[in-house]
């Protein structure tokens, strides 16, 4: 019997040798992205640690052999870390040796890997929703906004991607489905491709991008039943309760608020405008005029352009002559243009570069030219961007777990860092499968009730996403944004709640 | 720069609507049919300069005579597959102008599967693109300014040679002003139409490759300039080489100092409405001038001048 007891803990030992043996650290190869934003520090030691928890958590990365620590914790990452994970970005060291760091994290406790999921209620979904369920996409796949277009039209693929991987792992029996139309970057033609995703039996759709889309089929959306969940569009005129859009980014009041406040910080005195002569281009003038002239700033009367010419040189020509005159009165530094418009940024700055007062001026542009790589992949668009430093503002997802992971993905997938418009049209994509989801239904008006409730309680790529009375994203914040030596680099933040600009 | 560049702005608009206007009238001579197909002619022009530029790095102005060939060819597809069976069919003007719309859109449709090819092959921008950055420059200013008014003045040269001082040119008179009557004394119509309608075609390729150095690509760009160009032949009789030239350069000087200095005065709003100008031109031409500028009698006013 002695014998036999004696044996025990050899035959454990052998029945479990080769599962040590075997445990491989797995890594998938997109956390390589994060590693290098935190090398680059584009995100700090607190973001680092806080998407490696998640990704423990998750078990996206599984560490064999880390265990928690009972006393106390270390108090920050060592810098040899830091080297070492700078080796497996270049693929010098192997993901095993690559663990040895996320090892060390965890035993010390600076990573807490929570393990008890006990508390969190058990959530029971209905199952009355089985098979495919398709939702629409519309957004510009060519035109003025393609850029932005195919990056959003991404996110929302990988958002379906993940929701239904979520759907499986709940064991749910459905899943969703995208159908994708290209509105052009034009009204009419977003109405049409509205038209036929109705005619389709399609009432739910993600998009459309742009306001002047949006205001030219609102009314059909409306009085048909149907639903938008836009990550885009940001018109105040389009702030309206209880109609069929709701919009995952803050409106254009805010944004316009927070170019004032930047252009005042940077000691601009003269603003002259010049906007794309449309319900976006309309109302964003409107709100950063306010905005400046109420920050004791003077306002020209600027250009309106006609977007759809394919060349500006009027527009340029006006432009100039009225910055001269400031310039002669102010001085060149203290004149500054404000640029609202699409793509067409750089046809507008390229014949802008024949005037030589318009170089010598500051320029100032929306979100919508954030990381507009065709300004640096051009040379006369880069030679000018860099002279006039410019410069713009975003809107501000909150960094968390799910950011990171889709912007790793959307990064390597698409091969540039995307705007952060893709996280809105990934948790766009949640909502609205969250809403079916916990309605078990496909009904318009059922899951246009839910999506208030939903949005409210949901914090996804972009962070928390409480909408207001007229379903639009309530926290306005926004990132800032400039062309400087060659790259798009984030140059501070602009915080709604205390209006207040902080460059690093 | 010591002038204002709106200047040499509307030189080069004025020059390339010209050449766009030769085009369209040379080949309105022939088959008395407005193409209304022939910008987008010029817009092959714009996207054979893209792969020129970008795909083969190479000057944009390499793609003037592949421009000039390509777009020669397409139109004298349009002429030779599309217009001579409806004519034959004694179609009437109305049913070839509406042949002319569909076949517009044709291109239109081969031009977008073809930026969609070269965003995705050479990963290249082929929408809302210009290639400003790839031409050079001559004292200061882009060479574009030059070659663009300098190539209207050789081909309106070497087409007045052409009409005034070789056997084609005088059997290309004869077939436009009476095809039955050229045809007995023995000029093969058929093949003067068909060289017409590749020199008119082949001028638009030229005036695209040369646009694409100034205005924003795009597979739609045809429809957004066809009004301006319309106006120009009409404003210059749309019968005669001449008129087109001088309508061109009308209309086309115009549209940017005219837009450009309303502007000035009435303010910025007015810019949006550039596209009335040529509307503006057709209207007045029609109404006050229908032969346009070469219908005008222009000794009575010299005669009118001398007097006063």
């Amino acid at each position: 019997m002695k014998t036999r007891l004696f044996l025990l803990p050899l035959l454990m030992i052998i029945a479990l040798a080769p599962i040590y043996a075997f445990a491989e650290t797995e890594i998938p190869d997109w956390v390589k992205n994060v590693a290098q934003f935190w090398i680059d520090d584009q995100i700090d030691d607190e973001g680092f640690v806080q998407v490696i928890e998640y990704l423990v958590g998750q078990g996206i990365i599984n560490i064999p052999y880390a265990e928690a620590p009972e006393g106390e914790s270390a108090a920050s990452i060592p810098s040899w870390i830091k080297t070492n994970s700078e080796f497996w970005v270049k693929g010098d060291i192997s993901n095993d040796e690559f663990a040895v760091g996320l090892e060390w994290l965890i035993n010390n406790g600076v990573i807490k890997v929570s393990v008890d999921d006990s508390s969190e209620p058990i959530v029971e979904y209905g199952t009355d929703l089985q098979g495919e369920v398709t939702i629409g996409l519309i957004l510009p796949l060519t035109g003025d906004l393609a850029t932005h277009g195919i990056e959003n039209h991404e996110g929302s693929k990988y958002g379906v991607v993940e929701f239904n991987k979520f759907l499986q792992e709940i064991g749910q029996e459905w899943h969703l489905k995208m159908v994708s139309e290209d509105s052009a970057t034009n009204p009419v033609i977003a109405l049409e491709k509205l038209t036929a995703l109705n005619a389709k039996g399609i009432g739910i759709v993600v998009g459309p991008e742009t306001s002047s889309n949006i205001r030219n089929i609102k009314g059909y959306s409306d009085s048909n039943n149907m639903l938008l969940v836009s990550c885009c569009s940001s018109a105040p005129a389009l702030a309206i309760p209880n109609d069929s859009v709701f919009r995952l980014v803050p409106d254009d009041r805010n944004q316009g608020t927070a170019l004032a406040k930047l252009m005042r910080h940077e000691g601009i005195e003269v603003l002259v405008p010049v906007w794309r002569g449309d319900t976006w281009g309309d109302g964003l003038s409107a709100a950063t005029i306010k905005s400046f002239s109420e920050r004791g700033g003077i306002v020209d009367d600027g250009v309106r352009y006609n977007p759809e010419s394919p060349e500006f040189s009027a527009s340029t020509s006006l432009l100039a002559s009225s910055v001269r005159d400031y310039v002669n009165e102010y001085g060149s530094d203290k004149v500054a243009v404000l640029f609202l418009g699409f793509a067409e940024v750089l046809q507008f700055m390229q014949s802008a570069h024949e005037h030589e007062v318009l170089d010598d001026v500051r320029w100032f542009g929306p979100g919508a030219n954030t990381k507009e790589h065709k300004l640096i992949d051009d040379p006369i668009g880069l030679d000018f961007s860099t002279n006039v430093q410019f410069t713009t503002v975003q809107f501000a997802a909150s960094k968390n777990p799910i950011y990171e992971k889709v912007q790793a993905h959307l990064t390597e997938s698409l091969g540039v860092e995307p705007n952060t418009f893709v996280h809105s049209s990934y948790d766009a994509v949640w909502i609205i499968g969250l809403a079916m989801l916990e309605t078990q239904s496909t009904d318009v008006s059922i899951i246009k009730e839910k999506i208030p409730e939903i949005a409210n309680n949901y914090s996804g790529s972009i962070g928390p996403t409480t909408l207001n009375e007229a379903g639009d994203l309530a926290q306005a914040d926004y990132e800032v944004w400039g062309i400087r030596d060659a790259h798009w680099i984030n140059l501070g933040k602009y915080t709604q709640a205390d209006d207040s600009i902080t460059l690093k | 720069m010591i002038f204002d560049p709106i200047y040499s702005d509307a030189i080069i608009f004025a020059s390339l609507l010209g050449l766009l206007s030769i085009g369209l009238t040379l080949t309105y001579l022939t088959t008395r049919v407005p193409n209304f197909a022939h910008a987008s002619f010029a817009t092959i022009g714009v996207y054979i300069a893209l792969i020129a530029t970008r795909v083969w790095e190479s000057s944009p102005y390499v793609a003037i005579p592949i421009a000039f060939v390509i777009s020669g060819m397409v139109a004298l597809s349009l002429y030779h597959f599309i217009l001579k069976p409806l004519i034959r069919k004694g179609s009437s003007q109305a049913i070839q102008m509406i042949a002319t719309l569909a076949f517009d859109l044709v291109v239109i449709a081969v031009l977008n599967i073809t930026a969609d090819y070269i965003v995705k092959t050479f990963q290249v921008t082929s929408r809302e693109f210009t290639l400003r950055s790839y031409d050079s420059e001559l004292a200061g200013l882009p060479f574009i300014v030059f070659v663009a008014p300098i190539t209207i003045a050789i081909l309106a040269i070497m087409l007045h040679v052409i009409l005034k001082k070789t056997k084609f040119g005088i059997a290309m008179r004869a077939a436009t002003q009476n095809s039955d009557l050229a045809e007995t004394v023995g000029v093969n119509v058929k093949l003067v139409y068909g060289v017409s309608w590749i020199m008119g075609g082949g001028f638009a390729g030229i005036a695209g490759a040369l646009m694409s150095l100034w205005f924003q690509g795009d597979p739609n760009l045809g429809p957004q300039i066809i009004p301006s160009v319309f106006a120009a032949s009409i404003v210059g009789g749309f019968l005669s080489i001449y008129g087109a030239i001088a309508g061109g350069l009308l209309v086309g000087l115009t549209e940017v100092l005219g837009t450009r200095f309303l502007a000035g005065e009435f303010g910025s709003w007015l810019i949006a409405y550039r596209p009335l100008i040529p509307l503006v031109f057709i209207v007045v031409t029609l109404m006050l001038a229908p032969r346009g500028l070469a219908g005008i009698n222009w000794s009575r006013f010299r005669r009118h001048g001398s007097r006063t």
